[in-house]
């Protein structure tokens, strides 16, 4: 099972341990190359095994499970290890501060020779790591509440150390899907072995990581003392913010394409330091033959739309309900579908129920569960979205190969599915609809407006489908990243970049 | 521990001396109330018998006081430690609702063991007529009942009725012990000074039964809940046994003469418990900083992190503990010379106030060298239990039982000019063992809080992702 991979794919919290968007994407992409092997890195938060949520396809080579946590190591404090603290002290200052690449190759140097003998009794309770987290807490954050800053401190090390010290597995090429602790893992990899490495983000990582620190109620913010109002002083938020952000800048520049599903994620890539020449779209592919096989069912008596999604907050639910609510007062034989799990929030999935109770909707919104798309897209004559967040969602794609048109808010790309890339050629005509999140009025106005007009479903349904067709089409996007997979593991070794930090 | 500090604080605050004097007897009776009580009662016994009690009866009364208090603080030195710790535990807890079960568990193996110790010693091995022997495994389990209500009561910090009922209890054992003696010479000996011991462990139980709940349920799991504990079930056994250690040696020397058909050794046993009294003021002294202003800032210190305090607040806080230690010690070391030192000088005239033997002096003299060296071990010891280092707390009682057995052999076989010196030495290295553990954590508490005594580290799950 140790044999060099073609491909090594590094993935943090996802495939094959959880299922999802990107695990089944990721799985899809491995089975779609079967004529290359992989070795599936799978980073989880504790080292407990875990089970698979997926038959690995045979074309995987090799497994490892790599916990973000440090083992203890050896319980001897290693010799010389006050002279790695003071070796390990100014590039990662300068990694975590506003430093790159170079700084993480010197902080690889200083680690690299006591691999295997440095474990957490070393490198996070020893008391030279006392002085290390005493000496950075007192550059970045005097002030703060150290408890905190000790609990934080220990989990953003203890993650970059074992992406540091952990045995890598060798690959010709390295593709992560995150940045964070797997891109991390990826930028080591092309500094040591000087294979190319890539990385694919579906959802910005750093951005998500900001919007769960910004509310975690886990972090004590210690108010700044002085008269000002202004939020000035730095917080244990923006510590943690800055190391994810460092984490990704250091990725960025290791890797080359730096790959995303749409023109708007690169805006927060730019701004997490990634270098304009490495940047590069490529979309998420649907089955298109499947999906446009579909046939339309003819003889039903009611309008019929749908949200596909699993039933949690974040897919706000509840507004496509209140816009049934409203849409039913104009077609009164509506019905609307929510297809997808409930098991993942029981708590809001009773909530939604409720709601559509109370709203005397019973008979009109229907919870399917989780269903085979193929038996019901036929029936539908549109589809909603009210995601508050999104990447690519790719119901609307499948929707749309079936000729079904989509209203959808306005998040992730879901503008570009719905209008075409900028310079679409031909251009195909809208698909649906973008209105504003969180406005069920909105939303049933725009779904009023493509159910109450055949023509223009049709119209919008066929533009849909042609789109899916030219530019998101499974086949085509597999063989992209095919060709991308051979031309990188084919690729002659790059510079070794231990020679650039020493250098620097 | 919260609420000790405050209520001895609020006692030595008293302008009057009256008040200091209170807090100081009471500090005292918490440090030394084992050994306090042995010495009293020994001492006592001695100076009041004198002409009352026939000799040969006063000497086996004594020798069967020292294996009841020797014996049945070793038994139940270590079940103590670790109930002392549950009952803290539940208390800080507010789970006191198990706590009878915890009660019960431990009078039973204080009593049971003192059984299984004492019949066959008193009733078997001992040169003892039947009825002295079955009053002497009374008084075995007396004492040891004693030493478990004492436990339970000091938990509470009640230690006005722990003085008092020591005070009362030993003069009412004393008294009845003489009164009795004169009259059924040995048996009215151990039965008088039974009823003292007994109305002592019975006003401890009922102080116990009036504070604590009485719900009795669960009692298998204390056997289980015990196991963790087994560091402090090892330094209360070991602590015990260590103070113990060169006495039990020092009985097969060739010029002890034992009593009743046991090995003892009156006139070492003596000197030492004799220079045990040098250590009375120092500890007690100490107790009571310990319990007021180092308290109160031990808290700033743990409360400072709790609250999410700065690093540079928690370096204060620290700082103000070491100093406030710093100043402990110096204050006891200062103390505890100038009484050894008078001790020292004035040796002989205190044996002969004591009615002790000439031949004492020697051993005496370096009994009081010890003591002031074993006076440190004791603060030693309460530091590391005050900062819950129950692994360098082990290693120091294991050190000291170690050194005070090699000392006392040592002493044995180098002659009778020697008797005392080896405890003396024993004490000096575990002082300085000691300080020198205590100074290598204290003096790095943060570190220490943070990492290395921190059970929450190997629990800590990441909290991101």
């Amino acid at each position: 099972m140790n044999r060099t991979a073609d491909i090594c794919l590094i993935l943090e919290g996802a495939y094959p341990h959880v299922a999802g968007g990107v695990s089944s994407w990721m799985h899809d992409m491995i089975k779609g190359q079967p004529d290359l092997t992989f070795h599936v890195v799978a980073l989880t938060a504790t080292a407990d095994p875990r089970p698979l949520k997926y038959d690995l396809p045979p074309n995987v080579v090799g497994f490892t499970q790599i916990p973000l946590q440090l083992g203890p190591g050896p319980s001897r404090r290693p010799r010389g290890l006050d002279r790695l603290f003071d070796a390990l002290d100014a590039p990662l200052d300068r990694m975590l501060r506003q430093g790159g690449l170079a700084d993480l190759a010197a902080v690889i140097d200083v680690l690299a020779p006591h691999r295997g003998r440095l474990g957490s009794q070393a490198l996070l309770e020893s008391e030279d790591a006392w002085r290390l987290v005493q000496r950075m807490y007192e550059r970045g954050l005097p002030g703060a509440s150290f408890i905190d800053y000790f609990w934080s401190w220990r989990a953003l090390m203890g993650g970059l150390f074992q992406m540091l010290l952990t045995p890598l597995p060798p690959a010709r090429a390295y593709h992560c899907i995150s940045t964070g602790y797997a891109g991390l893992l990826a930028a080591r990899a092309r500094i040591e072995t000087g294979r190319p490495a890539f990385i694919t983000e579906h959802g910005i990582y750093t951005n998500e990581r900001r919007i769960e620190i910004a509310m975690a109620d886990w972090l004590h913010e210690r108010a700044p003392t002085g008269f000002s109002l202004k939020r000035g002083a730095r917080d244990l938020r923006d510590f943690w913010i800055d190391a994810f952000r460092a984490y990704a800048r250091v990725c960025y520049q290791a890797m080359d394409p730096i790959v995303t599903l749409y023109g708007d994620n690169q805006l927060m890539q730019r701004r997490d330091g990634a270098p304009e020449a490495a940047l590069r779209v490529i979309p998420n592919g649907v089955d298109f033959e499947r999906f446009s096989a579909v046939p339309p069912v003819e003889d039903k008596q009611a309008l019929e739309i749908a949200l596909i999604g699993r039933v949690v907050p974040i897919k706000d639910v509840k507004t496509y309900i209140r816009a049934a609510g409203i849409l039913k007062q104009r077609f009164p034989d509506l019905i609307a579908y929510v297809m997808g799990p409930t098991e993942e929030d029981p708590v809001y999935a009773k909530e939604c129920l409720t709601l559509a109770k109370h709203l005397k909707l019973t008979d009109t919104v229907i919870f399917t569960g989780a269903v085979k798309l193929d038996d019901y897209l036929g029936r539908l004559d549109a589809l909603a979205l009210t995601s508050l967040s999104e990447a690519q969602p790719l119901v609307v794609l499948e929707a749309g190969a079936a000729g079904v048109p989509s209203v959808t808010t306005d998040v992730g790309c879901c503008r570009e599915l719905l209008f075409g890339m900028a310079g679409e050629n031909p251009a195909l005509g809208a698909g649906g609809a973008v209105t504003p999140g969180a406005d069920p009025e909105a939303t049933a106005n725009a779904l009023a407006g493509i159910l109450a007009n055949p023509a223009r479903r049709r119209a919008m349904g066929q533009a849909m489908q042609a789109r899916v067709r030219q530019t998101y089409n499974k086949p085509d996007i597999m063989a992209i990243y095919g060709e991308l997979y051979r031309r990188l593991a084919a690729a002659p070794g790059l510079p070794p970049l231990r020679m650039t930090a020493e250098a620097a | 521990m919260a609420g000790v500090g405050f209520a001895l604080r609020r006692l030595s605050d008293k302008p009057d001396l009256g008040g200091a004097a209170q807090a100081y007897l009471h500090a005292t009776v918490i440090t030394s109330g084992p050994w306090l009580m042995t010495i009293a009662s020994l001492a006592g016994i001695t100076f009041l018998s004198e002409g009352q009690v026939d000799a040969s009866d006063s000497l086996a009364f004594r020798t069967i006081l020292i294996y009841s208090f020797c014996l049945s603080l070793c038994l139940s030195g270590g079940p103590t430690m670790a109930a002392a710790r549950m009952i803290a535990d539940m208390i800080f807890a507010r789970r006191l609702g198990e706590a009878s079960s915890l009660i019960v568990s431990l009078y039973a193996v204080a009593l049971g063991g003192s059984l299984l110790v004492a019949v066959p010693l008193f009733l078997l091995i001992a040169d003892l007529p039947a009825t002295s022997g079955l009053a002497a495994v009374v008084n075995f389990g007396l004492v040891a009942a004693v030493w478990a209500g004492a436990t339970f009561v000091t938990a509470l910090k009640d230690y006005w009725t722990i003085t008092a009922a020591f005070g009362i209890g030993m003069a009412l054992a004393l008294g009845c012990a003489v009164g009795l003696g004169g009259v059924w010479h040995l048996d009215g000996l151990i039965w008088g000074f039974n009823i003292g011991m007994g109305a002592i462990a019975f006003t401890l139980l009922g102080r116990i039964l009036a504070e604590y709940p009485s719900d009795i349920r669960n009692m298998g799991n204390i056997a289980g809940r015990f196991r963790p504990l087994w560091p402090y079930l090892a330094i209360g056994a070991l602590h015990n046994l260590a103070a113990w250690s060169d006495k039990w040696v020092m009985w097969f020397a060739p010029e002890a003469q034992g009593a009743i058909g046991l090995a003892y050794y009156a006139h070492y046993d003596g000197a030492m418990f004799a220079a045990y009294l040098t250590m009375i003021p120092a500890l007690a002294a100490f107790t009571l900083h310990v319990e007021t202003s180092f308290f109160e800032r031990y808290r700033r210190f743990y409360d400072d992190i709790a609250d999410h305090a700065a690093l540079p607040e928690i370096r204060r806080a620290h700082g103000d503990l070491m100093s406030t230690l710093f100043s402990g010690l110096r204050n006891l070391i200062v103390l505890q010379a100038a009484v050894a030192a008078v001790a020292l000088l004035a040796a002989p005239t205190i044996i002969e106030l004591l009615t002790m033997d000439y031949r004492q002096v020697g051993m005496f003299r370096f009994g009081v060298l010890g003591a002031a060296f074993h006076c440190l071990v004791v603060v030693a010891t309460i530091l590391l239990s005050y900062f819950d280092l129950r692994w360098d707390n082990l290693k120091l009682q294991a050190f000291f039982l170690t050194a005070n057995v090699v000392g006392a052999v040592g002493s044995l076989l180098s002659g009778f000019a020697f008797y005392g010196y080896g405890y003396f030495l024993a004490s000096a290295a575990t002082a300085l063992f000691g300080l020198w553990l205590v100074y290598r954590r204290v003096g790095k508490l943060p570190f220490v809080t943070f990492i290395a005594n921190n059970p929450a580290l190997r629990a800590h799950a990441h909290k991101v992702k």
